[in-house]
C-alpha cells in the first residue's frame, strides 16, 4: 500500500510537471491546439485520480 | 464551554473544515500548525474562479502594461505585509477568532450585527462565483449569456443554468461540506498551474495573431504594451485604471481578511507571526500570475474582435485550454463557492442560533443564487470587491486600537466582556461613522470607491479612540 500511494504521489507530480511542458511546448509552437487541449485534459483526470490516492494516503 | 460546543461565528477556510474548535479559548500549542499549511491554505484559497473575472476586467479598464505589472506587485506586497504586520501578530498573541475577540470588544449585539452584514457579503461574493461558473455551462448548453454591460438575467437558459449551479452548490455546502474541502485541497495545485498555463497559451495565441517573434524580453515587453494591456481608453462603463488603481485593488481586494482581521481566525494556529508570509502564495501565484493569464486572454480576444467586450470567463478559458478550461472555471468556483456560502450560513446562525445549520445554510446558498442570476455582481467584481472592504474594514481598526493603542491611552481593552455590554456604543458608531464618512468622500468628495478605504482606516481607528474616552467615562460614572 505504501509504495502504492508513493507511486501516486510521483504520478500525481509527474501530471503537474505535464501541464507546464504542455503549455511551454504550446508557447513554442511544437505542438497544435488540438493535441494540447487533448492533453490537458488527460493531465487534468490523471492528476485528479492521482492526487486524491495521494492525498488519501496522507490523511 | 468545552471545545467541541458548535459555535455560530466568523470562519476561515482552513476552520471551516473543523468548526467545533476552539472558538472561545485560545488554540493551545498542540494544535498550532507549520508554515506549509498556511502556504497550500493561502494557493489554494486565492486561486477562485473569480480571478477569471478580474483580470478581464483590468484590460476593459483600459489599464497600461507597466500599471499592471508594478501595480500588482507593489499592491500584492502591500497585503502580504498587512496579513504580517497587522493580522498575524494580533493572531499570534491572542490565538482567538476574530468573532470572539469582536463580542470581547464590541459586546454579542454588535458582533451578531457585523456577522450580518458579513454573511450578505459573502452571499453576494458567491453569486458573483455562480455567475462565473455559469458562464461554463453556457458553453456546453449553448444559452445566451449576458454581457459587460447587463445588469440582469438576459435569458431563460442563464436562469436555469444559474438556478442549477446555485442549487447544486447550495445543497453540497448544506450536506457535504468536507468532501467539498478535500476536492479543494486536491484541485488547489492544478488549478496553480492551469491558470499558469491560460497565461502561457494566451501569450503564443498572440504571437500568432500578430504574427510577432519574441527573441528577447525586450520583445516581449513590446508585445505587453503595444498589443496586450496598451492603456488605452477604458470600455463604455468602467472605471480608467491606473498604477494606483491596480495597486489599491490588489492590496484591498482582501481587505476583510487582512485589515479587516477576518483572518485572525486563520493565524491563531500559525506557531510564528512570520508565517503570515505565507500568504504570498496566494497573492503571487493567484492575485498575480492568474490575473495576468486571465488578463491576456481577454486582451487576445479584443485583439481578434474589438467590438466582442463580453467578459465570459467560460467560453475564454475553454477557447483556450478546451474541455480542462472548462472544468477549472466550474471547479474553482465550486470550490470557493462552497465554503463562502457555507461562513454565510454561519454568519446567518449567529443571528437566528435556533436554525439549523443544514436550513441556514441552505437559505444563503438560495440568497447567492438569486444574487448569482443577476450578472452586474459579477460583471461589477471590481467595485463590489472595494464596497466590501470598505464596509468590513472598520472593524479592523476597531480590533487593532483596542490590541494595542488602548492599554498606552489608559483605555480598558475588550470593554463589551468587562463592563457587561452587549453592544459597545463607541466601536458601534465607529463603524457607521466610518462608512458614512467613506460614503460620502465617494459621493460628495471626487474620492473613487477604490482608495477610499485607506482613510476610512484611519477614521475609525481615530473615532473608536475617541468615542471610547467617552463612552468609558460615562459607563464607568
Amino acid at each position: 500500500m505504501m509504495i502504492f500511494q508513493r507511486l501516486s504521489k510521483y504520478a500525481a507530480l509527474l501530471t503537474l510537471a505535464g501541464i507546464l511542458a504542455i503549455s511551454w511546448l504550446f508557447l513554442k509552437g511544437k505542438i497544435e491546439p488540438a493535441p494540447m487541449k487533448i492533453g490537458m485534459l488527460i493531465l487534468t483526470g490523471g492528476w485528479f485520480a492521482a492526487a486524491a490516492v495521494w492525498m488519501r494516503g496522507k490523511n | 464551554m468545552v471545545d467541541s460546543d458548535p459555535k455560530p461565528g466568523v470562519i476561515s477556510f482552513a476552520m471551516a473544515t473543523r468548526p467545533e474548535e476552539f472558538e472561545r479559548r485560545p488554540v493551545p500549542a498542540a494544535a498550532q500548525l507549520g508554515f506549509k499549511h498556511f502556504i497550500g491554505q493561502y494557493a489554494g484559497e486565492h486561486t477562485a474562479g473569480t480571478e477569471l473575472m478580474i483580470g478581464p476586467l483590468f484590460v476593459a479598464s483600459g489599464v497600461g502594461a507597466f500599471d499592471v505589472l508594478a501595480g500588482l506587485f507593489v499592491g500584492n506586497l502591500l497585503a502580504v505585509l498587512s496579513w504580517l504586520f497587522l493580522t498575524a501578530p494580533i493572531a499570534t498573541r491572542s490565538r482567538l477568532t476574530l468573532y470572539y475577540q469582536l463580542e470581547r470588544i464590541t459586546g454579542r449585539k454588535l458582533a451578531i450585527l457585523y456577522n450580518l452584514a458579513n454573511g450578505i457579503m459573502f452571499c453576494f461574493l458567491a453569486g458573483a462565483m455562480i455567475t462565473v461558473a455559469a458562464t461554463a455551462l453556457g458553453v456546453w448548453f449553448k444559452f445566451p449569456m449576458p454581457g459587460l454591460s447587463d445588469l440582469y438575467p438576459n435569458s431563460f437558459g442563464w436562469v436555469l443554468g444559474v438556478l442549477g449551479i446555485g442549487a447544486l452548490i447550495a445543497v453540497v455546502a448544506a450536506f457535504g461540506y468536507k468532501t467539498v474541502a478535500w476536492i479543494a485541497n486536491i484541485a488547489a495545485p492544478w488549478m496553480v498551474l492551469v491558470f499558469l498555463a491560460l497565461g502561457l497559451i494566451g501569450l503564443r495565441q498572440f504571437l500568432v495573431s500578430t504574427g510577432a517573434d519574441i527573441h528577447s524580453v525586450g520583445d516581449l515587453w513590446n508585445l505587453a504594451k503595444t498589443k496586450i494591456w496598451t492603456g488605452g481608453a477604458p470600455i463604455a462603463g468602467q472605471v480608467k485604471f491606473t498604477f494606483g488603481h491596480v495597486m489599491f485593488f490588489a492590496w484591498f481586494c482582501n481587505m476583510a481578511m487582512h485589515i479587516g482581521m477576518s483572518d485572525l481566525s486563520v493565524f491563531r494556529y500559525a506557531k510564528k507571526s512570520w508565517y503570515a508570509i505565507a500568504s504570498g502564495a496566494g497573492m503571487f501565484l493567484g492575485h498575480f500570475l492568474a490575473w495576468l493569464g486571465a488578463s491576456i486572454l481577454y486582451a487576445h480576444q479584443l485583439y481578434l474582435n474589438p467590438a466582442d467586450m463580453n467578459v465570459l470567463p467560460g467560453p475564454m478559458a475553454f477557447r483556450a485550454v478546451g474541455v480542462a478550461g472548462l472544468l477549472l472555471v466550474i471547479i474553482a468556483c465550486w470550490t470557493t463557492a462552497n465554503p463562502t456560502i457555507y461562513r454565510a450560513g454561519l454568519a446567518f446562525q449567529a443571528v437566528i442560533p435556533k436554525a439549523s445549520t443544514f436550513k441556514v445554510t441552505l437559505a444563503a446558498g438560495g440568497l447567492a443564487t438569486i444574487a448569482g442570476l443577476f450578472p452586474a455582481i459579477a460583471m461589477k467584481l471590481l467595485d463590489f470587491v472595494a464596497i466590501y472592504g470598505m464596509i468590513l474594514m472598520p472593524m479592523g481598526a476597531v480590533i487593532f486600537m483596542d490590541f494595542w493603542v488602548f492599554p498606552k491611552l489608559g483605555l480598558k481593552p475588550w470593554f463589551a466582556e468587562a463592563s457587561g455590554r452587549s453592544f459597545n456604543w463607541a466601536a458601534g458608531s465607529a463603524w457607521i461613522l466610518t462608512i458614512a464618512a467613506c460614503v460620502s468622500l465617494v459621493k460628495f468628495g471626487g474620492m473613487q470607491i477604490f482608495f477610499v478605504s485607506l482613510p476610512g482606516w484611519f477614521v475609525a481607528a481615530l473615532l473608536y479612540a475617541g468615542l471610547s474616552q467617552i463612552y468609558q467615562k460615562a459607563v464607568g460614572s
